[in-house]
């Protein structure tokens, strides 16, 4: 890290001035700036974030206890379908590549996103994808009721007649695109716009975890595609799954994207989460090349695991699949032991981001360590299908993606509005987000332990269930609370308009060198000179050590 | 490893290394080695790509507005919806993407 760079604005930024940033709803829902692209996509996906969270509500209720109370059993299917579905394709892979589109370009010092009308285009493609897939509860027949996943021949015309499943196919398919469409933009700006100075060992961590999620969005949400069009072919026509090993087939591509997805949704809040436990630690992350390499290896690993979600059907071979999937532990590891190590001896400030950020590490290590119970086939086949595994994505996917979300919206909220978050409501709402978590899946480990099966809406009174199930229903609707009350933060930060200033945490990356929020064209000042993965950091080092702050360009740093 | 083109090429090898694995030591199917052998050959048309683009010799700037880039979006979703719901949206579609690729000609050029 001791090549040297050149200051000021990004080539790309330089040459090409941007005109003043047009005005009004008409200017937002086209404009190619790409914080708009990044502020619609991430509002709509949190819009299908809140609407999943009501479909959470209403089947939690139902199962409070045993009978059918709140909805009927059709309904019930449909609305696990919905949730799920909606948080992965509409609210968690388009909210992780929401944050990168907004921040990248700023965090390379670019300034702006290569193909921004593509990534325009898949923001609406994600609107389109939404609408398509919750078009289906205003059909007779009702929405889709055949899971996220959709499994042949459950998923066939003749046992899911509903044109609701159709819609919610082709809505699935644009999802897929959009995800496509937005990690190509994404990976491009990367590849090409990197600020002078900026290698790629000098990228962010949030940074390089978008890099890690692009790649996998690109080779693995295609097989996704094709199973959706497969699936659509064969209700439509019919004779294309239903030949030879079909249904498995489909299993294999479905899961082939349904993994790596998981990881799709992770990576980029691990990154807010890294991002905050340097800056709120007042040190430069401990073990960045380390890191990376890890967060590579990791990625690669996810894309080789997909085979433990089919290790009930026989058709995988078991060993395979527990070994890569227990290997996973070792990236982890390396990646939670340098979180730890940029904290220790740090000057950590506990506010609202920090204590998301501590939430995040606890809880995905509960979600990571069961994580390798269902990696072995023998405890995989007694809780397949039971509520064991809902516990442990939730652990996984509310635990790690929901409260490293909080953590990112904590960390950059000053920067994108310009104004601050009430730290008061904040850690109220961390509280109630953490204790509400562990009430509502805490209690379903062991009611999937003792046979509780998912995915049904009802289940027999005298077996003991009943508490666990009211108990995990409270927990929930602390979560529902927990989100009322994020939603009045937002509300009062945007009426009250506090300025937050350019930089109010100190942070170490070129996002903080512009005034926030940032004008279109990103920067307005010369970008300060960049060393290492952290150059605010190095600026305020090399200040407060009296050492100039700039240097004469290496060539080889300009690559 | 300060290249993209060279960490696209590092993934693409981590993934090859998993694929020989299964390959060479357990029972598999054809279909996961069709899928991780295409994920890996993907990888590997991504780093020609990215050794081919270079740094800083991007396009100039898109224009602030492109209602064309929202019309492309819409058509697609016309022509998809138009499989389940009727020949009329998928023409509907056909037509709103003629002019929406009209529309981005002309937004490139002016």
């Amino acid at each position: 890290m001791s090549r040297t760079a050149p200051s000021g604005p990004p080539p790309s930024a330089a040459a090409a001035p941007v005109a003043p940033a047009p005005r009004g709803l008409l200017a937002a829902l086209g404009s190619t700036d790409h914080k708009r692209i990044g502020a619609g996509m991430f509002t709509t996906a949190f819009g299908f974030f809140l609407a999943a969270g009501v479909l959470a509500l209403l089947m939690r209720a139902e199962l409070m206890e045993p009978g059918m109370q709140v909805v009927g059993v059709e309904r019930y299917d449909q609305l696990f379908t919905l949730h799920g579905s909606t948080m992965f394709y509409l609210f968690a892979t388009p909210i992780a590549l929401a944050a990168g589109v907004w921040l990248v370009p700023l965090q390379i010092g670019a300034g702006r996103l290569l193909w921004a009308r593509a990534a325009l285009c898949g923001w609406w493609l994600l609107i389109a994808g939404g609408l398509a897939m919750w078009l289906g509860f205003l059909t007779e027949q009702g929405a889709a009721d055949v899971g996220w996943y959709s499994y042949f021949p459950l998923a066939d015309m003749p046992n899911s007649p509903g044109v609701g499943t159709d819609y919610w196919i082709v809505g699935v398919l644009l999802a897929a695109t959009a995800g496509i469409v937005v990690a190509a933009c994404l990976l491009a700006t990367i590849v090409r716009l990197r600020a002078p100075g900026m290698t790629m060992l000098r990228l962010p961590v949030f940074t390089w975890t978008e890099v890690v999620t692009c790649l996998m969005v690109l080779t693995a949400f295609p097989a996704l595609v094709v199973a959706m069009a497969l699936l659509l072919a064969q209700r439509r026509l019919g004779g294309v799954l239903s030949l030879g090993s079909g249904s498995i087939d489909y299993q294999h591509l479905f899961w082939f994207f349904g993994h790596p997805v998981v990881y799709v949704v992770f990576f980029p809040f691990l990154g807010a989460v890294a991002e905050a436990i340097a800056t709120f630690s007042g040190r430069r992350w401990f073990g960045y090349r380390p890191f990376v390499v890890s967060l590579l290896a990791f990625t690669a690993l996810s894309m080789s695991v997909w085979g433990h979600h089919m290790f009930t059907t026989g058709a995988v071979d078991n060993r395979y699949f527990a070994l890569t999937s227990t290997a996973l532990l070792v990236p982890a590891g390396i990646e939670y032991f340098d979180a730890l190590a940029t904290m220790w001896r740090g000057a950590v400030r506990f506010n609202t981001a920090m204590l998301f950020a501590l939430g995040f590490l606890v809880l995905f290590a509960i979600g990571g360590v069961t994580g390798i119970w269902v990696a072995a086939p023998p405890l995989d086949y007694h809780v397949t299908d039971s509520y064991f595994v809902v516990a442990h994505f939730h652990y996984t996917l509310f635990g790690g993606s929901v409260m490293g979300l909080f953590c990112a919206i904590y960390l950059w909220w000053p920067k994108v509005t310009g104004t601050l978050l009430s730290e008061r409501l904040g850690r109220w709402q961390f509280a109630l987000t953490f204790v509400g978590m562990n009430v509502t899946f805490f209690p379903l480990f062991f009611l999937g332990f003792d046979g509780m099966a998912r995915r049904v809406a009802d289940y027999p009174a005298g077996t003991g269930w009943e508490t666990l199930n009211t108990l995990s229903t409270v927990g929930s609707w602390l979560l529902g609370l927990a989100i009322v009350l994020f939603l009045l933060n937002v509300a009062g930060a945007l009426l009250r308009r506090e300025p937050a200033g350019a930089d109010p945490w100190g942070g170490h990356t070129l996002e903080w060198a512009t005034s926030s929020p940032p004008p279109p064209e990103g920067f307005t000042a010369p970008l300060p000179p960049v060393r290492s993965h952290a150059p605010l950091l190095d600026l305020r080092e090399a200040r407060a050590d009296g050492r100039p702050v700039a240097g004469p360009l290496a060539p080889e740093a300009a690559r | 490893m300060s290249r993209p083109a060279v960490v696209f090429c590092v993934w693409a090898l981590f993934l090859a290394i998993l694929l020989a694995v299964l390959w060479t030591i357990f029972d598999w199917d054809t279909l996961s080695l069709v899928l991780a052998g295409a994920a890996t050959a993907g990888t590997l048309v991504l780093a020609l790509l990215a050794a081919g683009f270079g740094r800083g010799r991007a396009a100039r700037p898109a224009r602030p507005l492109s209602y064309a880039s929202v019309g492309i979006a819409l058509a697609l979703s016309c022509v998809l919806m138009g499989l389940v719901v009727g020949a009329w949206l998928w023409l509907v579609g056909c037509g709103l993407f003629a002019l929406a690729v009209a529309g981005l000609v002309r937004e490139r050029r002016t």
